[in-house]
């Protein structure tokens, strides 16, 4: 584990935790996790947990990383529950992000997510890029974040990380909203969702797109620099996300995530990370 | 039992306070008995009131009981401040402006709960007979309780509060006489499980000793409405809540009835009893006792209290008014708009709903220091600009922010988002047109400074905006520095709907700088010259430094500021522009000096009575319904707020002057949505809306010709000159590129304005206009249609490639809507036209020959108009919206519940227009305007199938649909309509109304009261007014004012009994009655009332 005294250091670099567990399938995470490492200017931390702590090499052969896919890179080992020991680390490193596979056997029935994820997606203190397995090990660029946005003030208020990413990597974001039938009201004060009411839309939509925009800047803290984009999209919302990011070859999508992965719960979270052709980054907010 | 003296009062420290809200209980703590009439407490209450106190009445008895011992003799202005809570926590009332009572709130006992309260008596009654065998009664004639008298002997019938231990002895000894162990407090047991059996789960049970109650509410419910409705919407801390009463204490082992007055809401509000307490009073409670008589001199003592504390000019906490300005707020909730907290994400909907505009200028609500989701703005009426590049479309100006401050405490400036917000509540206040704010807030250095403001566009003089803002550092001494700017605002990214202003000069006159700005492509100048001081609590004035920069003008004040102290800011700003006069610097320069010369009190005492006189005219009092209540006097504010009846060259926009959306641009709208409002109660507005009209008949002729027609064909988007600027197409975010035809093809709003001439010509008999404008646009607009379409080979007259108000569905022929409203159109050309031969034929001369007009045209119109093709199922009165709706596909909306969204978005606009659903439904607004030409049966045919299929996603159709529901008597959907139509704006989580107030649906929901629910509809044979009303269940009556051919009419419609009462005030008389029912001639000064019971036969 690592040392208690780091705890509260401010002074360290910002860090990104990749776990590693021996699997092909983790490997995944380590081009977008070094691409995301050098845009953030933090220190890559590849973590192992496992039974007992193996020397340097041996750990390294373990993990199947070769000289040069580590290089650059720092390595912790905890012992015990590979989640918590995750978690833990990135606790205490505070870290900007973890960035693991999906999954490394299989996903959860339901979920799109491994064992280990779905706890670490569930308790960690950072945004979670999720990398599916079947994107291999080809090199990735952010140039394209795609925001889902259900109108509401606290998903403004969730897209630090994206719009932080943004800005460092000069990348643009897309907002997508998406109209879905059946709907209920959202009930949070603030929100705004795609007109109830369009009377003429040759005003009704400059004023939407006007207003959307406006608040997600204010309350998103988006500076001017970061190209910003709304786009809408009716059906169900997780078909919607995964054709539009298939639709522009995004890169990346943000997801802001109430916090709950019980059955009958976050199904459009579960639908695009099962379906999502690119990295998901999650980031739990306050419901 | 000792008398009340001074000493008592002085010896409890916490009643030494002004208090801002005085509750208290009636019998036996104000008064000795129900019979008594003494003006010494009706005194003392009144110059409470006069102070801004809100005394509260809570007491066990009826309203006409406290009515006739103190608010019936009370004069009306004072009373507003007066709430009388009766029936032991069933009903709250209020006063109106005339100081009539109104019904705040009110509990009724459902048909389930009555039966029940009844049986739970009679069970409590029969087992303490069984018990003792004594004589024991059911009192049942009391508004959701029933009374168990313990103690139903002649001598104690009706037993003085004085003599309460007396009374307790003589039923504790009758009780436990007859064999009842535990007396009173067993019966209470009793009742207690009794009415729990009855499935009377939350009953009340009090008892006043002689009594014991079994009811559904106590005094608790009357203080917890006061302490949310009154308290808590004004900022007014329990703290600063007395309530007083005489038994607070145990008796018999009960707890007193003035015990309930303590609960969760009022538990930090000072209590005091005046009773005599022989148990003692519970922990909170100041026990004086001595009786009315002592808490007279309390209230009495809190009179001298408040007179001492205006005198000092405290602070807001212990002050009458909150504000320390001239004027106080609105007491009364229905007439207020709250916001308290900041939530960023709403501040663009809230700068909308809390604009305060006179018809000439509008500024939306903004914060006057500025937040990073601030979009201040301040229109001016009829000043657009245009960029100059192809295809660009007129844009209302934003003119300089002429309210925006900066407070800078030692170097740190204050914002709502540093530091901690300790309080912060804006208040709409709509009876005196006025946009309150009080803000305490603490900057991360601890320092407190409490900011207080109002701000008005004024009505009695609408060039001036006003400004007044009082500053007080509550725990510090310290250097302040106040600017106050008036700021342009320029287009930006985020702003894409805003137009620049250019500044073509900073001109200092001699006294008054004024700035001045022109509008791009169209040349208007507009003039601002701000006049602001500020002064010291103890009148003294601080001298400002005053900067002219290149773009904004700057006042900035600097002192050092003593703790306790307060600096009020005043600051006025005059605006004209060159659609007022030719020379907008000069007459800003002067209108400023003006109004400087006479004190600020002045300008917004007149202002004041400005909105006085409009509300005296269009106020709608609904009684039962606060929502309701709230929601139309939201829109009349508004409504009054868009016009100008002295402008006959603007009209008014889609969003007023409250938001950029829209751009400013009219539509049919104002015809259809906004013109009966002022029709009815501003006829002057009406006339100067439909002059804009005539003014702007030469562009709607060449649009007619340009398209290959005759007559006027009005833009369907218009903005100075009239000339169409309808946006050609427009790139939706899903990325299509959806062409805009409405612009095109949407014709009807040439019968729309006609439609509005006719209707306001029948209702003010405006001879002079109709002789002068009117005609002459239903005859151009008649000429239009008869250009329009063509009589084919079926002999019918066809108007085809239409879009209907039902906006889905494009290139349509044969229109319900449009044909059958350009049929009327027609024959009203005729009739113009006989009417200018008959009455005005010098007139007719003149039009006929500068028209052209001939014989044969004028016959062509009607045979034309009798041709016209509006098709009906004969087998189930359908009307077919038009050629080929009924055959397309037919789609369950209800399947799509709940939506937030409206179905062309989910459908797409290719399906939806291959389908039955429709934005709004054109057949059912037709039956709104032109009822007496549709059956009975045909109006509900439509009516019914109709509904089902329209997704209500234009912001004017619920409200048509609420008006046309009510009519049919269908009241639980027309409320559906109604509280849809009344959430468009008000609900606070959809963001709808940020880009500005729908002013078109707040219009149609005046007429879905008064036309729908008040069923208020022109006499057939045009000489009066009829009425037929259906008021919703929770509704107990509604009262209007209209006007009808230069007389006034008071009208009252009442539920239960149906009731109609109108009183006519004016010079002639007036046809007034009832649809299938009797009709009266009224005279002037007479009231004419009647009632009915529903259902069968002969029901007049």
């Amino acid at each position: 584990m690592a040392d208690q005294s780091r705890r509260g250091q401010a002074a360290w670099a910002p860090t990104i935790v990749v776990p590693l567990d021996g699997s092909e399938h983790a490997l995944v995470a380590l081009p977008i996790a070094r691409v995301l490492a050098e845009l953030e200017k933090a220190s890559l931390h590849v973590v192992h947990v496992g039974k007992r702590v193996l020397p340097p090499q041996q750990l390294l052969r373990t993990l199947g990383l070769s000289p040069e896919q580590f290089r650059g890179s720092v390595i912790d080992q905890a012992i015990g529950s590979p989640a918590q020991g995750i978690v833990q680390l990135a606790r205490e490193w505070q870290s900007a992000l973890i960035v693991m596979c999906t999954y490394t056997a299989l996903p959860q029935p339901g979920v799109g997510l491994g064992r280990v994820a779905e706890e670490v997606l569930a308790t960690a203190p950072c945004p979670v890029v999720l990398v599916s397995p079947e994107r291999g090990l080809q090199p990735w660029a952010l140039r394209q974040i795609v925001v889902p946005h259900d109108g509401t003030p606290t998903t403004d208020a969730a897209i630090h990380p994206a719009v932080d990413l943004a800005e460092q990597a000069d990348a643009e974001l897309l907002v997508l909203h998406v109209a879905a039938p059946g709907a209920s009201l959202p009930t949070e004060p603030g929100t705004v969702t795609a007109p109830r009411y369009l009377d003429q839309p040759q005003h009704e939509w400059p004023s939407w797109v006007h207003e959307f925009v406006g608040r997600f800047r204010g309350l998103g803290h988006v500076p001017g620099a970061v190209p910003l984009h709304l786009f809408l999209a009716t059906g169900e919302p997780a078909d919607a996300i995964v054709r539009f990011v298939r639709d522009h070859q995004s890169d990346l999508i943000a997801l802001a995530w109430r916090g709950h992965l019980e059955e009958k719960r976050a199904a459009t979270l579960k639908a695009v990370i099962t379906a999502a052709p690119c990295p998901v980054m999650v980031t739990r907010v306050e419901a | 039992m000792s008398l009340p003296n001074g000493a008592a009062l002085r010896s409890a420290p916490p009643l030494r306070r002004a208090f801002r809200v005085i509750a208290f209980d009636w019998d036996g703590t104000a008064v000795m008995s129900r019979q008594e009439d003494d003006g010494t407490v009706r005194a003392v209450i009144q110059r409470l009131l006069e102070r801004g106190v809100l005394v509260v009445v809570i007491t066990g008895t009826n309203f006409p009981t406290i009515d006739r011992q103190l608010s019936a003799s009370l004069p009306a202005p004072p009373k507003h401040n007066l709430v009388i809570a009766t029936n032991r926590g069933s009903e709250v009332y209020g006063f109106d402006a005339d100081g009539q009572p109104v019904v705040l709130w009110r509990r009724v006992a459902t048909s389930a709960e009555n039966p029940l309260l009844t049986a739970a008596a009679d069970a409590v009654r029969d087992t303490i007979v069984a018990c003792t065998g004594l004589d024991i009664r059911v009192v049942s004639n009391r508004m959701n309780r029933r009374k168990i008298d313990l103690i139903p002997l002649p001598a104690w019938s009706n037993p003085p509060k004085s003599a309460i231990g007396d009374l307790l002895r003589a039923v504790q000894a009758r009780l436990e006489g007859g064999g009842l162990d535990g007396g009173l407090r067993a019966v209470v047991d009793l009742a207690e499980r009794i009415a729990r059996e009855k499935g009377l789960f939350e009953a009340r049970i009090t008892s006043d000793v002689k009594h014991v109650e079994i009811g559904l509410t106590d005094k608790s419910d009357s203080v917890n409405w006061m302490m949310r409705e009154l308290a808590q919407p004004r900022g007014i801390p329990p703290e600063d809540v007395l309530i007083g009463g005489d038994e607070f204490g145990p008796i018999g082992g009960v707890a007193g009835s003035d015990a309930k007055m303590i609960t969760r809401l009022t538990g930090k509000a000072v209590f005091v009893s005046v009773g005599p307490e022989p148990g003692g009073v519970p922990a909170p409670v100041i026990h004086l006792g001595g009786g009315p008589a002592c808490f007279r001199e309390l209230l009495a003592g809190q009179v001298v209290l408040h007179e001492q504390t205006r005198q000092r000019g405290k602070t807001a906490a212990a002050t009458a008014d909150p504000f320390d300005f001239p004027v106080m707020l609105t007491s009364v909730p229905s007439w207020l708009l709250v916001e308290e907290g900041f939530q960023p994400a709403r501040e663009h909907e809230i700068e909308s709903l809390f604009a305060v505009a006179n018809g000439f200028v509008g500024t939306r609500g903004s914060l006057a220091e500025g937040s990073t989701l601030s979009s201040p703005a301040t229109f001016v009426s009829g000043v657009f600009a245009i960029e100059r590049e192809a295809n660009a479309i007129p844009e209302l100006v934003v003119a300089p922010d002429w309210t925006r401050l900066r407070l800078v405490v030692d170097d740190h400036e204050l914002r709502l988002t540093e530091g901690e917000m300790l309080e912060h509540r804006r208040v709409l206040d709509l009876r005196q047109g006025i946009l309150w704010r009080e803000w305490r807030h603490r900057d991360p250095s601890g320092r407190i400074t409490t900011v207080r403001g109002l701000r008005l566009a004024s009505l009695a003089d609408r060039h001036v905006l006003f400004q007044a803002v009082t500053l007080t550092p509550e725990n510090y001494s310290g250097h302040l520095r106040l600017e106050a700017l008036v700021l342009p605002l320029s287009s930006s990214a985020t702003q894409p709907s805003i137009v620049r202003t250019e500044l073509v000069a900073g001109a200092a006159l001699s006294e008054t700088s004024a700035l001045v700005l022109q509008a791009r492509g169209t040349g208007v100048v507009i003039a601002l010259t701000p006049g602001s001081y500020l002064q010291t609590d103890e009148g003294r004035i601080i001298t400002p430094a005053t900067e002219d920069q290149d773009e904004r003008l700057v006042q900035r004040w600097s002192w050092e500021a003593e703790i306790g102290r307060s600096y009020r800011l005043n600051r006025v700003v005059v605006v004209h522009t060159t659609r007022d006069t030719t020379k907008p610097v000069e007459a800003a320069a002067t209108h400023q000096k003006r109004v400087a010369s006479a004190d600020v009190e002045h300008l917004i005492e007149k202002h004041v009575a400005a909105w006085g006189r409009v509300w005296d005219v269009a106020d709608i009092v609904v009684d039962g319904d606060p929502e309701a209540q709230r929601a139309l006097r939201f829109a009349v504010y508004h409504l009054v707020s868009a016009a100008n009846p002295a402008d006959e060259r603007t009209s008014i926009g889609a969003r007023a002057l409250t938001g950029p959306s829209y751009k400013g641009h009219a539509f049919w709208d104002t015809e259809i949505y906004l013109m009966p409002f002022y029709t009815f109660t501003l006829p002057a507005v009406a006339r100067a809306l439909l002059m804009y009209r005539y003014h702007t008949l030469p562009a709607a002729r060449e649009k007619a010709r340009t398209l290959g027609y005759r007559g006027a064909l009005y833009a369907w988007e218009s903005a100075g000159d009239g000339v169409e600027t309808t946006p050609p197409f427009v790139l939706a975010p899903d990325g299509q590129v959806i062409r805009i035809r409405t612009g095109e093809q949407e014709h009807h709003i040439s019968a729309d304005i006609a439609y509005a001439v006719w209707q306001y010509w029948q209702v003010t008999a405006d001879d002079g206009f109709f002789v002068a404008a009117g005609a002459e646009i239903l005859l151009e607009t008649a000429r239009f249609w008869a250009s329009r379409g063509q009589i084919e080979a079926d002999g019918r007259y066809h108007i085809r490639h239409v879009i209907g108000p039902d906006e889905y569905h494009e290139d349509v022929d044969d229109d319900a809507y449009t044909n059958a409203i350009a049929r009327w159109n027609l024959e009203r050309g005729v009739e113009t036209v006989e009417l200018l031969r008959a009455r005005w034929p010098e007139r007719w001369q003149e039009v006929a020959e500068r028209l052209r007009s001939t014989e044969q045209e004028v016959q062509e119109w009607q045979r034309r108009a009798g041709k016209m093709e509006v098709r009906f199922d004969s087998s189930t009165d359908v009307c077919d919206q038009f050629q080929g709706y009924l055959d397309r596909e037919d789609i369950d909306l209800a399947a799509y519940e709940p939506r937030a969204v409206a179905m062309d978005v989910l459908l797409g606009r290719e399906r939806i227009q291959q389908s039955q659903v429709l934005k709004q439904a054109d057949v059912v607004l037709l039956l709104s305007l032109l009822w007496d030409r549709f059956p009975p049966e045909v109006r509900a045919a439509n009516f019914r199938f109709y509904a089902p299929r329209t997704a209500q996603d234009s912001s004017l159709s619920p409200a048509i649909h609420a008006l046309v529901a009510a009519r049919l008597g269908d009241l639980t959907l027309a409320e559906r309509y109604f509280r849809q139509t009344a959430t468009i704006d008000l609900a606070n989580t959809m963001g709808n109304a940020a880009g500005g107030v729908h002013v078109g649906a707040l219009g149609a929901l005046w007429q879905a009261t008064v036309f729908g629910y008040a069923g208020m509809r022109l006499h057939p044979r045009g000489k009066g007014l009829l009425f037929d009303p259906h008021l919703p269940a929770r509704w107990h009556n509604l009262r209007f004012a209209v006007r009808w051919r230069g007389q006034n009419l008071r009208v009252k419609v009442g539920a239960k009994p149906p009731s109609v009462e109108i009183d006519l005030a004016g010079e002639s008389t007036v046809t007034i009655g009832i649809v299938d029912g009797p009709e009266v001639e009224m005279l002037p000064g007479q009231r004419w009332c009647i009632s009915w019971e529903d259902g069968k036969g002969s029901r007049w």
